[in-house]
């Protein structure tokens, strides 16, 4: 019987440790409400529940379990089964996601509050909110100081990013900020963003300034924007899944004149088809709609797909995407395949190890800046009829009357752009595969050692061909002179192959102790080194030997090889590698959480200046105190204050290969000879440029931190500005490469966010970005005035002595002492004959965003302004299309009497206003209007809708035992709106996605128009 | 603590095992060639020679005013402006091309010459840059010297120094070329045409020109400085020095041109075009200026008044006159007329053949074009329809010249207009010896099928006079 009594007792007590049941209650500790679908786990093992809609769960445990509560947004906690029976588990906000915690330099998380320098954080929802076909367009307007151009509105349209503002002006010097992801640097600057996919973001921080950045050393000179990945999470197995669908048109193109047809100063010319100088249509003249016809609907589609789990001590993140993106204009596309791989590991509590690879592919063709000949096609002419049926170019859709055309001016005859974007072919492939690995141990308490490798390669090859627009026997004399410069005509074939690799390698080591009572010390010490190798290459020739389809490089006759680049088909192979090694430490004081202070320093050595001194050292100070803990000046509305201050210095070394004297072997020189090489500039010696700068700045809190208001004011100056300017051939160079200049710049940076109304069904936050930046170049070499850039048809981007660093040079009217332009007594204006004058500044006013959020239950609706006053515009589009006869403006005003807006001088120093009417023609315009580039400076303010976002989430709809377990269903519509007195497509332009020197931004030359677009976008999770 | 000591010692251990430079990319371009072999610098310098003797000619012709053009009409901008005009820093090529193409690649070249051993190509060289500083000097007066190279910003030396460093440096040359220990050292590597097309390395005939820079510089002292019979008679001795070195030895260029510096435009590697030549060749696309002959027209002055053209304000203005025993036989009083252009139609209303002119920088009448005007690829220089012919660095006449105008501040007035002629006379020579080698005639107007004035759309008695009107025109230039 006793046994029988043991045996029930120890089946019973058997039973209750292993298989009993728990309830519990999870409740959010901000606002006291369940927390919804919670995941509940049994510590060490798979078993686990969600929390209902009442935030309850019950649980198979035994006495000895912990269990594991987790929900994204929140910090997870381990509680103790014990002897409870039932749990109320309160958990808190994760603040990290809350925007309190950020990433800063070297991967080191911070508590926001603790930084002394400016920085922003986006988090993944606010990142992909008004998702675009590409990661850097989102940002603009989110980012206060940030600054982002794009060359037009196709998809493969390069970006420019800039931080504040350009520090260096001289052309082969870089001004992007220094992309960081995963806490190692990658290649490419804006250009990178477009390779990543957005929804594989956790969170994107802009560090602003040289103190922020400082530990980065000279790439970060510009800033630094850091990246981190999406991580797996605890808990059982998610997928996640995205399907977009986007249509886009054209927004705001450029009106074409409809009165007048294609010929000279208003009278028909036989076989002129382009521009609108022509006679006026006559009745019943048929036209053509040849811009509006071109112009298609864009369509993208966006499938990705993401998977995510794990435990405490593994977890893993993947995820697959893939876009197809065609553009407005014909076959203008780009189609990418993204893959994402991240795991992470701890195998025991003192080592952790992370390993991610990013994969992507993509196949595109551009259009380039390429709408010139479509603006100015003759309204008379039908530019889509291009094509004979033997596959030939249309001739007679341009010309009255080919038979008239002179074979000599034949081989330059005007083709339809849908010639060449049907026939010809012009594809670029693109791969890119970035590895990254780290590994971090705690040998001793406090003490983190961490190594870090990564590898980030990316292969490009644009193979192309464009067809044969004339054949051989269409010519009487094949070999004749004057189409000697014309073999492409024939056919030509361009193969660019290339390839680029970045190899990081990082050792830190951090360690953090407690001094006294209230002051703890932190310290940071590590090591880096970069490689970078980069090739480019070319293989190019002309002329189609075989007629027909064999458009092979093969096929191309080797006569035409050569290695000059006057000709545009020529062979290169091009090289490039330098390397940079860096020593960096930080020592951090923190005085019971309210006042830090921060000393680092970092030194360089660089390949690009080991011909001199090629190590340099700079230092940074940061100090800031939380003045409202401090003197305890908490109350009902103000929450929380700070001000904060820092001190910079940093380092940038020059491009590779300044040092080296290059001979040449010019086809001019006879018997193969080699000399001097004149357009190399090269450098006697270099120091690095040096950037300094400081900040103040506040953050102020109110109303229970529901107001949040950060403010900075920055100054910054770049001495030993690395120029290539013309000197004397008496010192032995044409060019030459050297320190002089000075560069400076002040701003203000203003953030604010206000949470509206925060309750468990609704909530609406306001955040609101203001910026502005003065930049000015303080000085030059001797006798130099002015840095200029790419030659637009006389106009410049200029660095001006004295003037702006993102300045406009040109052509100008004579003007009297208040600016009037002087006209004769015709009344015709007077051209100053200097070439190049001062005449606009592209640098904005200030810069602002404007965005809000609300949500009401499961609705979501969000938009954002972005908006600028000030900066001018170049309009060369609209220069072509003045030049060319085709402005709108000439429906109205051709060969009217106009009286220019000038003066006239009385000739003793005195002036009139001009009254003496001239008439606006062809003569006119080409003689006194077309030829001043300030007539084509225009104001670039603008105020844009950059996107409206409405969404819902049907998440609590589905029935329980779905396997779907969350569903989201958003449209968004872009660049909905655009307030602007620019007459051109967009004024937030830059004529390439270079970012070196003064830049082309602001220079709206051909691109493809942008575009305003809606998209439809669903999210399921499993 | 141990475990805390035993890691900053290895971090330390660390930080000395990263020892930083050898990790760092040597930083040059593998890309571009950083450094050239002597033979491959060699034909730079000597092409550069020729190249600084055509640009200085050209612009002289502008200065001098000798071609214009017809202007807006016809070449689409003014007649003084951008056309025959070389006064923008970025085209006046005299300063760059010494200092620069001529003056750093001679460095170049020198360093490595004196390293190798090779002091044939050092003395090339230097006489390269001689004649390049004489030119300079003489064009801009106060110029670097001792201190280019050095700054960015380097001292003018004045004129004067300039000056006696060429004489300085004549004096050292010469003596170089007579020092055995360097033009037979053993390191001497071979120098064929391939390398220098003037001499294919012979050094006495290199040593020829410096005796040639020697007499130009000398004649400076003519007439504002020293015109004393002492400074006149070293003139006519180096004058003299460069006639015999040049008429020493192999004669290249027969009994009287013998063996003066001609960059030979005459095939290789690579052939390339004489810069006065039709094909208008131009140093990688913007680093020199091509001849402007095709746009360019001869000005009154030059044609009227230098050359003098017959029958000026006549009906037989610039006609070629094949009436024997008059003044106006030929185009002009001097013979040169037709070796140096090939007359041309005119326009409906005027489609004679004739000489055509026009004043300086006003333009032709929207009638007339620049084919109607001579046509300048003509003669020694700029005729070859091949492109070839040569370009001469310094000519047989110029030492003529020189030793005529020294002859005739010494007093000896006869022995300076004897050398003057002889000069002419051989200049015309020169011109001739071109039209026989390249078209088979004898004499101007000699032409039958094929020949210039056929391609010119011109036939005619008038055009082919007998040889006995070329050399009574001959005899009535140099008052036989």
């Amino acid at each position: 019987m006793k046994k029988q009594l043991l045996l029930i007792l120890f089946s019973f007590l058997a039973v209750a440790g292993y298989a009993r049941v728990i309830t519990g209650t999870v409740i959010s500790e901000s606002d006291n409400e369940p927390v919804v679908g919670a995941t509940v786990m049994v510590k060490g093992t798979p078993r686990g529940v969600a929390t209902d809609l009442d935030g309850k769960f019950s649980i198979d445990v035994k006495d000895s379990d912990v269990l594991t509560i987790s929900n994204v947004g929140m910090l997870q906690q381990d509680v103790k089964v014990g002897k409870q029976q039932s749990l109320r588990i309160l958990m808190k906000d994760n603040a990290q996601l809350l925007g309190e915690v950020v990433v800063t330099a070297m991967g080191q998380t911070q508590e926001k509050k603790k930084l002394n320098f400016a920085v922003q954080q986006l988090d993944s929802k606010e990142i992909t909110a008004g998702v675009s076909n590409n990661l850097a367009s989102t940002l603009q307007g989110k980012v206060s100081g940030l600054q982002i151009m794009n060359t037009g509105g196709s998809p493969n349209a390069s970006q420019t990013i800039q931080i504040r503002a350009i520090s260096s002006i001289n052309t082969s010097q870089n001004n992007e900020p220094l992309i960081i992801i995963d806490g190692v640097p990658v290649r490419g600057g804006g250009s990178s963003l477009t390779d990543i996919n957005p929804n594989d973001i956790e969170t994107m921080s802009v560090l602003k300034g040289a103190a922020a950045s400082a530990l980065y050393g000279q790439e970060a000179a510009n800033g630094v924007i850091m990246i981190v990945t999406k991580s797996g999470k605890d808990g059982k197995l998610t997928v996640t899944a995205n399907a977009t669908l986007e249509v886009s048109q054209a927004a705001r193109v450029p009106e074409i004149q409809s009165s007048y047809a294609p010929g000279s100063k208003g009278f028909y010319v036989l076989n002129a088809g382009s521009g609108g100088w022509g006679a006026p249509l006559a009745a019943g003249q048929q036209t053509y709609a040849n811009l509006g016809d071109i112009l298609e609907t864009g369509l993208r589609e966006n499938d990705a797909v993401s998977r995510t789990g794990g435990t405490t001590k593994a977890n893993a993140y993947a995820s697959v995407s893939y876009q197809k993106n065609e553009g407005i204009v014909p076959e203008d596309y780009k189609d990418q395949f993204n893959v994402f791989l991240k795991g992470q590991f701890e195998p025991s509590d003192k080592v952790k190890i992370q390993v991610s690879t990013s994969f992507k592919e993509s196949k595109s063709r551009g259009f380039g800046n390429s709408m010139s000949s479509i603006y100015n096609w003759g309204i008379t002419k039908n530019m889509s009829d291009y094509q004979t049926l033997e596959g030939f170019p249309n001739w007679d859709a341009y010309y009255d009357d080919w038979s008239k055309v002179l074979e000599e001016n034949r081989i330059g005859a005007a083709i339809s752009p849908y010639f060449g974007r049907y026939n010809d072919k012009g594809e670029t492939t693109s791969t890119r595969i970035m590895l990254n690995g780290q590994i971090s141990y705690e040998p001793i308490k406090n003490l983190v050692l961490t190594g870090k490798v990564s590898y980030d390669k990316g292969y490009s090859m644009y193979d192309s061909y464009s067809v044969p627009r004339f054949r051989e026997s269409d010519f009487s004399d094949p070999n004749a002179s004057y189409l000697s410069d014309y073999a492409y005509k024939f056919g030509s074939y361009t193969f660019q192959p290339s390839r680029s690799e970045r190899f990081n390698a990082q050792f830190l080591a951090t360690y953090q102790r407690q001094l006294f009572n209230d002051l703890n010390l932190n310290v940071l010490f590590g090591i880096d080194w970069m490689n970078y190798k980069s090739l480019s290459s070319q293989l190019a020739g002309q002329r189609f030997e075989l007629e027909g389809d064999f458009y092979s490089f093969q096929n191309i006759d080797p006569s035409t090889f050569t290695n000059s680049s006057s000709s545009g088909y020529y062979l290169y192979l091009n090289h490039s590698q330098y390397n940079k090694y860096g020593y960096f430490g930080e020592i951090r004081f923190d005085w019971k959480g309210i006042a830090q202070v921060s000393v680092t320093g970092r030194l360089d050595g660089s390949s690009t200046l080991r011909q001199v001194d090629y190590k340099y050292f700079y230092p940074s100070v940061t100090g800031g105190l939380i003045f409202s803990e401090l003197f305890k000046l908490e109350n009902d509305w103000f929450s929380y204050g700070k001000i904060r201050g820092n001190w910079a210095k940093v380092g940038k070394s020059s491009a590779p290969y300044k040092f080296t004297e290059s001979f040449k072997n010019c086809s001019t020189y006879p018997d193969a000879a080699w000399g001097i090489d004149p357009p190399i500039g090269v450098a006697l010696n270099l120091e690095p440029e040096m950037c300094k700068s400081w900040e103040v700045g506040a953050d102020l809190r109110f109303f229970k931190s529901r107001t949040r208001l950060d403010v900075a004011y920055y100054s910054t100056s770049v001495d030993n500005q690395i120029v290539t300017v013309r000197v004397s051939p008496a010192a032995g160079q044409i060019l030459q490469t050297r320190n002089e200049g000075c560069v400076e710049n002040y701003g203000i940076e203003a953030t604010l966010a206000q949470d509206i109304f925060k309750t468990k069904d609704f909530d609406w936050t306001v955040t609101a970005n203001f910026s502005l930046n003065r930049g000015k170049v303080k000085s030059l070499p001797d006798q130099i005035t002015q840095i200029d850039g790419t030659n637009y048809g006389g106009i410049f981007p200029t660095a001006f002595l004295g003037g702006s660093t993102t300045g406009i040079t040109g052509k100008d009217y004579q003007r009297d002492p208040d600016g009037n332009v002087i006209c004769n007594e015709e009344g015709y204006p007077l051209i100053n004959t200097a070439r190049q004058l001062y005449i606009g500044n592209r640098e904005p006013d200030f810069l602002l965003g404007l965005g809000s959020n609300f949500r009401w239950k499961e609705l979501t609706f969000g938009f954002l302004f972005d908006g600028r006053c000030g900066g001018d515009v170049v309009n060369i589009t609209g220069s072509s299309l003045i030049s060319n006869g085709q402005h709108h403006l000439y429906d109205k005003y051709r060969n009217r009497e106009i009286v220019f807006n000038g003066v006239v001088d009385n000739g003793d120093g005195t002036y009139r206003k001009n009254t003496t009417p001239v008439i606006l023609d062809q003569n006119f315009v080409n003689t006194y209007y077309y030829p001043v580039s300030s007539n084509f400076i225009e104001d670039g303010s603008y105020i844009r809708l950059s996107y409206v976002t409405v969404g819902y989430d049907f998440s609590k709809l589905l029935a329980k035992g779905c396997p779907v377990k969350g569903l989201n269903l958003t449209f968004t519509g872009r660049n909905l709106f655009l307030l602007t007195k620019y007459s051109g497509s967009d004024p937030q332009v830059t004529e390439s996605g270079s970012s070196y020197g003064s830049g082309s931004g602001g220079f709206d030359r051909y691109q493809v128009p942008n575009v305003r677009s809606y998209n439809l976008s669903l999210k399921a999770t499993f | 603590m141990n475990r805390l000591k035993y890691i900053l010692s290895s971090l330390v251990v660390c930080l000395g095992a990263t020892s930083c430079v050898d990790m760092l990319d040597d930083n040059v371009n593998p890309d571009r060639a950083h450094q050239v072999t002597l033979q491959t610098g060699l034909p730079v310098i000597v092409f550069y020679a020729q190249q600084t003797t055509y640009d200085h000619a050209e612009y002289y012709a502008y200065l001098s005013q000798c071609l214009t053009t017809t202007g807006k009409s016809a070449i689409g901008t003014y007649s003084y402006k951008s056309e025959w005009e070389f006064l923008t820093m970025n085209r006046h090529p005299q300063w760059r091309r010494h200092f620069y193409d001529i003056g750093v690649n001679v460095r170049n070249l020198i360093t490595q010459a004196d390293a190798a051993g090779s002091y044939n190509y050092t003395l090339i060289a230097r006489t390269v840059r001689l004649l390049s500083t004489q030119l300079t000097v003489d064009m801009f007066g106060d110029i670097p010297l001792t201190e280019a190279y050095k700054s960015n910003s380097p001292k003018y030396d004045t004129e004067g120094t300039v000056y006696d460093w060429i004489l300085r440096e004549c004096d050292d040359l010469i003596a170089a070329y007579e020092n055995t220990a360097l033009t037979e050292a053993s390191g001497n590597q071979r120098i064929d045409a391939a390398q220098d097309r003037v001499y294919a390395g012979d050094l006495s005939k290199w040593k020829g020109l410096v005796y040639a820079v020697k007499a130009r510089a000398l004649l400076r002292n003519i007439p504002n400085i020293d015109t004393s019979s002492a400074t006149c008679q070293k003139i006519i001795d180096a004058a003299d020095k460069a006639i015999a070195q040049w008429r020493s030895g192999d004669l290249l260029y027969g009994a009287w041109f013998g063996n003066e510096p001609r960059y030979n435009f005459d095939g290789g590697t690579n052939e390339q075009n004489n810069v006065w030549s039709a094909a208008q060749p131009i140093i990688n696309s913007w680093e020199s200026r091509k001849n402007l002959l095709d746009a360019a027209v001869p000005s009154k002055y030059f044609i009227v008044d230098c050359l003098g053209l017959n029958g000026v304000g006549t009906k037989s203005e610039g006609v070629f006159s094949a009436e024997f025993g008059t003044s106006n036989e030929g185009f002009g009083n001097d013979p040169r007329i037709p070796l140096l252009m090939i007359a041309r139609k005119g326009p409906d209303g005027d489609a004679a053949v004739r000489m055509r002119f026009l004043e300086n920088n006003i333009g032709a009448g929207t009638s007339m074009k620049t084919d109607y005007y001579p046509k300048l690829y003509m003669g020694a220089y700029a005729g070859s329809n091949t492109g070839g012919g040569y370009n001469p660095i310094f000519t047989m006449e110029e030492l003529y010249f020189i030793k005529a105008e020294a002859e005739y501040w010494k007093g000896n007035k006869t022995a300076a207009c004897q050398l003057a002629k002889e000069a002419t006379q051989y200049n015309i020579e020169r011109h001739l010896q071109f039209l026989r080698s390249e078209y088979g005639v004898q004499y101007p107007g000699n032409f039958s099928e094929g020949k210039p004035l056929e391609l010119e759309g011109c036939t005619g008695a008038e055009y082919h006079p007998a040889d006995e009107v070329w050399n009574a025109q001959l005899e009535a230039c140099f008052d036989k």
